[in-house]
């Protein structure tokens, strides 16, 4: 019995441990599609703010509803405006904190065959295969797609299986292994890799988000006007995104093969 | 409700299917190891129980190297226009790739139980090897059988992220009940997941339920 008390004595001190480590810093909850992006910043950011930085990635609603379920973040980047208006309608950012730092755009991405000049036409022809998605209704990158597939009046073939992925990383993942024939992915992560794409003339504008939650430290704040800088932009042009305040995404119609 | 239903029905079949895989191949296999020596078992055996210790993750991964289109399996069964990822056969071989180890380790308690006296009984008057297993031994191993292969139903229903990533998710084709309710959980629609979780967990108690009366222990008959 007494070796048992002691066992979960020591357990205790364990978990003690891990939630106190886990508490210190800036908590970062960032869109996944930032990922490789937010990794080469992180040092920078520690740098300018000091303090040490978590960051935890998912698609913006997965992030959300864990905040709503009662994870503590500091910063929420966020890959769509109408997650982060109910971040903020919720009270757990403060509004006056949120604000638009970078775009993005959707792409076409094949496996194996060549990528198409027209992709509204190639999406509806026969023999597609598989064809990866974000999840349609709630994931950005699918509420995105959805909007471009209704806005150009795409029907897929009856053979073509729309197969969803949980986040951006999964869809783009399901092309690159060649799993997938085709799919729609965030422009940036096709740059950032130098995928060859084809850039959908969508009209959907993707507008990243970034807002404070109440009650956040200075650091956090810090850590958002990092995020704004020129030195943050410069991190942001080469991880394949568009600062927010620039017209034209960068080496558009530039990664056709 | 039709949308409601299919993860159900879905589910159902990989896990039947891929039982009735396991429990043919769990219970050769352990057959096999019973008659093979110490030695030579030590090094097979970890081979086989190997998917009870590795993260669902990496088996997914193995399976998408080895099945994926271009994966060494998956050009030879592209050859004859088969594929297993992303598709219903691919979430049946992750569930019947996790469950094999619970099968193999039944199947095997279930064989050592048998006392060899009735195989020797049997061999002195002349029966045949095939009508011995038939006849002698899986009468009495069957109650560790077939615990084996509830426990490999039970296994192969709640598998999750090997067949999220060999059978994807293409809804009313690989949406079991696990990524029905991590798709519903994800985006927002948390009545569904209440309703196929209370399912599974009904589902859960039965198969423990029915366990615990088909091998009782000591003293519970």
């Amino acid at each position: 019995m007494k070796m048992f008390l002691l066992l979960l004595l020591f357990s205790a001190s364990l978990l003690g441990g891990c939630s106190q480590s886990e508490e210190e810093g800036t908590v970062i909850f960032a869109a996944s599609s930032l990922y490789e992006t937010l990794e080469n910043m992180r040092g920078s950011i520690e740098q300018y703010t000091g303090k040490a930085v978590t960051v935890h990635y998912g698609s913006s609603t997965q992030l959300l509803h864990q905040v709503k379920q009662g994870a503590q973040f500091d910063v929420f980047l966020s890959a769509s405006p109408y997650d982060m208006e109910e971040m903020t309608d919720g009270g757990y950012t403060d509004a006056s904190s949120v604000r638009t730092f970078i775009k993005n755009d959707l792409v076409l991405v094949t496996g194996d065959r060549e990528t198409p000049e027209h992709p509204e036409i190639f999406l509806k022809q026969k023999g597609i295969g598989f064809l990866a998605l974000g999840e349609l209704n709630r994931v950005p990158l699918g509420v995105y797609t959805k909007k471009y597939l209704e806005s150009e009046d795409v029907k897929t073939a009856a053979d073509t299986t729309r197969v969803y992925g949980k986040d951006a990383f999964q869809v783009f993942r399901y092309v690159r292994v060649k799993q997938a024939d085709a799919g729609i992915v965030y422009g940036s992560d096709a740059r950032r890799t130098s995928y060859p794409h084809t850039p959908l003339e969508s009209g959907v504008d993707i507008h990243y988000q970034l807002g404070v939650s109440h009650g956040a430290g200075e650091e956090a704040r810090d850590t958002a006007d990092w995020m704004m800088s020129p030195e943050a932009m410069d991190m942001f042009r080469e991880g394949g995104f568009l600062p927010a305040g620039e017209e034209k995404v960068v080496w558009r119609n530039g990664g056709r093969r | 409700m039709e949308e409601w239903w299919s993860p159900v029905g879905l589910s159902l079949r990989v896990s039947i299917l891929s039982t009735l895989l396991v429990i043919i191949t769990g219970t050769w296999a352990a057959f096999r190891m019973k008659k093979t020596a110490w030695k030579r078992r030590s090094w097979v055996e970890p081979f086989f129980m190997l998917p009870m210790v590795l993260p669902p993750t990496v088996l997914g991964f193995g399976l998408v190297y080895l099945f994926g289109r271009n994966g060494p399996l998956g050009q030879v069964l592209g050859l004859v226009d088969m594929h297993i990822y992303f598709s219903l056969s691919g979430a049946v071989l992750a569930s019947a790739v996790v469950s094999f180890p619970l099968m193999y380790q039944s199947a095997k308690a279930a064989f050592q139980k048998v006392d060899d006296g009735y195989i020797h009984a049997a061999r002195t008057l002349g029966t045949s090897e095939k009508k011995i297993f038939f006849s002698v031994i899986l009468p009495l191993a069957w109650p560790g059988l077939a615990a084996g292969g509830l426990l490999s139903f039970a296994r192969g229903i709640g598998e999750f992220g090997a067949t999220l990533m060999i059978a994807g998710y293409i809804p009313g084709r690989t949406d079991t009940l696990p990524i029905a309710i991590y798709f519903a959980v994800e985006t927002g629609e948390w009545e569904k997941a209440f309703g196929w979780t209370a399912l599974l967990l009904v589902l859960g108690v039965t198969v423990i339920f029915t366990l615990n009366r088909i091998t009782p222990g000591e003293g519970e008959r």
